[in-house]
């Protein structure tokens, strides 16, 4: 770990509803990078929160989330608002707050909540300190607009409506109760402007630089990906699923006999359990699963892919895999949401925007038709303003400007 | 057509030219012998050096005539059995007997979803064992080299060698030349045998991906089948258009009339319409059954011609041929011939008085050219690529307009002067396009493609 340039006593707690160990989510690395620029400014963090789902591994800090039981008691039907409903509990119910409470030392000075969810529980929470510490809310995304693209198949319109209201309250009170917003992209930062934020950072998801290991080399040999494969990388996050398959419902004829498509990561159930996935000529024959990866595999997987694909077509937010796309140095073929935060490089070599099914396909078959892009020594400085380091910079800056107050 | 292609390519390319079989997983050179001896083991003749009477004949074919698909036979045995018993033990039995076909139904249900989970689970099985296994350029699977030109003109999604057949040629560099006949399973799911449409979508990405040129049969199936390239993304080979032949290929095209069975005389012996296809529910027939019955039953002692269908069962046609065997409004106006030697099936379109089509989509739409080159005066469905075959010497009917086509056939059959008029048109205007014409088409374009090829390596 990076030695503080400048150690302050100063502590900080992250709140959220998932453990920051063995991230596998863009939720979990952004706030998992967030905590380790805090320390390397020389903070004492402390992570705390509820595990939101089954499959979370205990964390110390973290309490267990509420049975379907009593998600049900609180909101009919409360799939898809799961976290929603478990902010609501810790920030109402007694026995909740008093639960998580138990999890969080006496005093911190700074409070920092990833995702509005947990925003009232720290505001409350910050009530019962010596001296109630200023409130960052980090921003992930437009959460009510990303409800209402999960929501809207599973329930009728005016339901959706409600829904997505209960999400957009809970949302603009942490955005307007905040000190600070931490927003992942200017349209988002914009949006918090306009609702009432007393201050705005941006601060756009980013990448790690990973080395490539002779074990993940290995292991991505074996695994028999043919002779050049495109490859996407989803969490089991709705819209990742959801624009792969839009993409390709007709049909995915764009990729030679010789060549795959690879999926990663956990947003394969999500694939499969979809009828569009069966449904679509040769999407079946032509797709290889691999899975959740640890990031050297994940790593290696993204030095031998040709093509990235980045079909995101709803949600909110800005994609991780698109900065991890943009440092890989490959072809990247994404919608113009997927390169959302990360415009200045629409331009680039070997990227290519495309938003209409025939688009992509068109954009992906040019790409596996050509060699790999050249990327410049000037071009790769300009890529690293992806990097973690450089993406989240503005944070020191907006500490310091906390402290001023 | 396959018969006549070799014929003409052995012409043109005497040695050069063979044939291959694919085994499975690589392909072997068929000796001519063999290979000779394969084709006169198709069934589209009678045995040469047959000596044939009437009566002999009819017992050599008639075997033909009266056999029932296997699901009707099985029906048909159950029931007989049953019948045979006595009274009080059929009433007896008869409770039980629903029950254990309930369960039988169920039981054979069950067994198909297993059937087809374990045949998808070899199937995933044999993908991911391709991806593994069929990592190498695949050139020794293929006894081709650079400058040969690999053909295949059958309906080969089940074989499997696209993938195979496009790596040894990215190797190797020889030439390919696929055929499309028609993109059914894809635009008519529920009209193919299961399994099918799932099969060959992706036979017609890979093939086109490893293909130099697609030969389609039709404009109709060449607009078909890049329309559907475009909506996958495939990038779309070269492609020409090849016309099918109208001849039926009879033997040394010496027709003997002493040899026709004597039940063909029989059905020829009246007047009768023919049909000419494979019993399935794509092709239709069940409309021109309608037609009848709606005639029939509104006048019971209509002069109708007899309607022959002259065609194999397909899939899932056996409660249709039920309604075909068992109706008494029209059991007596229509007669199935499940198949004909070439030789009937010339007398049967030579004493035919005029020839329907109503298939509900076709890549071509052979049996309009057979009956236009005799001269018959034909009535067919607009549906795909059939207006191509005659274009305004046939008259159309929307395949599933029942009351249209019952018109269509009063009018055809009880108007003289206009069924004279429409055959003297095809007569006077119908080019016949003879099935060496079609083959050496392909060969000129094989011809075109070699020139083409070795001017690129030229250069």
């Amino acid at each position: 770990m990076k030695i503080p340039s400048h150690p302050t006593s100063k502590s900080v707690l992250m709140l959220c509803l998932y453990p920051l160990s063995n991230p596998r989510h863009g939720g979990q690395i952004r706030t998992g990078k967030i905590k380790e620029k805090y320390i390397s400014l020389g903070y004492r963090v402390r992570a705390a929160g509820v595990l939101s789902h089954n499959s979370y591994p205990r964390e110390r800090g973290f309490i267990k989330g509420p049975p379907p039981k009593v998600l049900t008691e609180f909101l009919s039907h409360p799939v898809g608002l799961e976290d929603y409903i478990i902010g609501r509990l810790c920030g109402e119910n007694d026995i909740w707050f008093e639960k998580l409470q138990k999890q969080i030392p006496a005093n911190v000075d700074l409070i920092h909540v990833e995702q509005p969810w947990l925003f009232s529980f720290a505001k409350q929470l910050s009530h019962t300190f010596d001296s109630p510490p200023p409130i960052i809310y980090g921003s992930q995304n437009m959460e009510h607009l990303l409800k209402e693209d999960i929501l809207g198949p599973a329930f009728e319109e005016d339901e959706v409506r409600k829904r997505v209201r209960l999400v957009r309250e809970v949302e603009v009170n942490a955005i307007k109760e905040a000190d600070a917003v931490v927003a992942v992209s200017a349209e988002e930062g914009a949006w918090a402007e306009e609702v009432g934020a007393r201050q705005v950072t941006v601060l756009p998801n980013g990448v790690s630089a990973s080395s490539q290991t002779s074990r993940a080399r290995s292991f991505v040999q074996s695994l028999g990906l043919g002779e050049r494969y495109c490859l996407f990388v989803g969490s089991a996050h709705w819209p990742n699923a959801d624009g792969l398959l839009e993409m390709f419902k007709e049909g995915l004829g764009c990729l030679a006999p010789d060549e795959s498509l690879v999926v990663a990561g956990a947003v394969r159930h999500l694939v499969v359990s979809d009828s569009r996935f069966e449904s679509s000529p040769n999407l079946r024959e032509k797709t290889i699963f691999l899975g959740e990866l640890d990031g050297e595999d994940l790593s290696e997987l993204l030095a031998k892919a040709h093509a990235i694909v980045l079909p995101i077509t709803s949600g909110g937010g800005t994609n991780l895999k698109t900065a991890e796309a943009i440092w890989a140095g490959k072809h990247v073929v994404a919608t113009t949401k997927a390169m959302r935060g990360f415009e200045s490089f629409a331009d680039a070599p070997g990227v290519s925007i495309a938003d209409t099914p025939a688009e992509f396909k068109r954009e992906l078959r040019r790409a596996m038709d050509s060699p790999l892009p050249v990327i410049s020594s000037e071009e790769r400085e300009k890529r690293k303003s992806v990097l973690w380091e450089s993406s989240l910079r503005g944070l020191e800056d907006l500490l310091h400007s906390l402290e001023g107050q | 057509m396959e018969v006549e292609l070799a014929n003409q390519l052995t012409a043109s390319f005497g040695d050069a030219f063979y044939v291959c079989d694919w085994s499975g997983s690589h392909f072997r050179v068929l000796d001519r012998a063999e290979y000779l001896q394969r084709i006169n083991a198709l069934p589209t003749a009678r045995q040469p050096g047959t000596v044939s009477t009437a009566h002999g004949n009819a017992h050599q074919e008639a075997w033909r005539l009266v056999s029932l698909d296997k699901k009707s036979a099985a029906k048909a045995v159950l029931r007989g059995s049953f019948s045979l018993l006595p009274a009080f033990a059929r009433r007896a039995l008869y409770p039980t007997g629903l029950v254990l076909l309930r369960i039988a139904k169920k039981v054979l249900a069950g067994l198909r979803v297993l059937k087809q989970n374990v045949h998808k689970a070899a199937a995933r099985a044999v993908r991911q064992r391709r991806r593994i296994s069929v990592k190498d350029d695949s050139s020794h699977l293929f006894p081709f080299r650079e400058g040969d030109v690999f053909l295949s003109v059958g309906n080969d999604w089940d074989y499997g060698f696209d993938e195979a057949l496009f790596r040894a040629r990215k190797s190797t560099g020889f030439t390919v030349v696929r055929m499309v006949y028609d993109m059914v399973p894809y635009l008519f799911p529920h009209y193919s045998v299961d399994g099918v449409p799932k099969r060959f979508v992706p036979h017609i990405i890979d093939a086109s991906y490893g293909a130099d040129l697609v030969l389609c049969i039709s404009q109709n199936t060449e607009r078909d089948f890049l329309s559907a390239l475009e909506t996958f993304g495939t990038p779309a080979p070269q492609t020409a258009v090849v016309r099918l032949g109208d001849n039926i290929a009879v033997e040394n095209d010496v027709f003997i009339p002493d040899n026709t069975p004597v039940e063909i005389k029989r059905i020829a012996s009246q007047p009768f319409i023919l049909y000419v296809s494979t019993i399935e529910r794509r092709k239709n027939h069940e409309t021109l059954y309608r037609a009848y019955r709606q005639i029939l039953s509104a006048n019971p002692s209509a002069q109708l011609p007899h309607l022959v269908f002259v065609g194999t069962s397909g899939w899932r046609v056996s409660d249709f041929l039920n309604d075909l065997a068992l109706d008494p409004v029209t059991k007596d106006f229509i007669t199935w011939l499940p198949w004909v030697p070439d030789e009937d099936l010339d007398y049967l379109y030579d004493k035919a008085l005029f020839c329907v089509y109503p298939s509900s989509y076709e890549g071509w739409g052979l049996p309009i050219g057979e009956a236009l080159s005799r001269g018959k005066a034909v009535i067919a469905s607009s549906a795909g690529s059939i207006p191509e075959v005659g274009g305004e010497l046939v008259d159309y009917v929307n395949p599933w307009d029942t009351s249209a086509w019952a018109e269509a056939i009063v009018n055809m059959s009880s108007n003289d002067d206009y069924r004279l008029s429409r055959e003297k048109m095809v007569r006077d205007s119908y080019v016949p396009h003879g099935w060496n014409e079609s083959t050496q088409d392909i060969v000129d374009k094989i011809r075109e493609l070699m020139t083409d090829g070795a001017k690129n390596r030229e250069h």
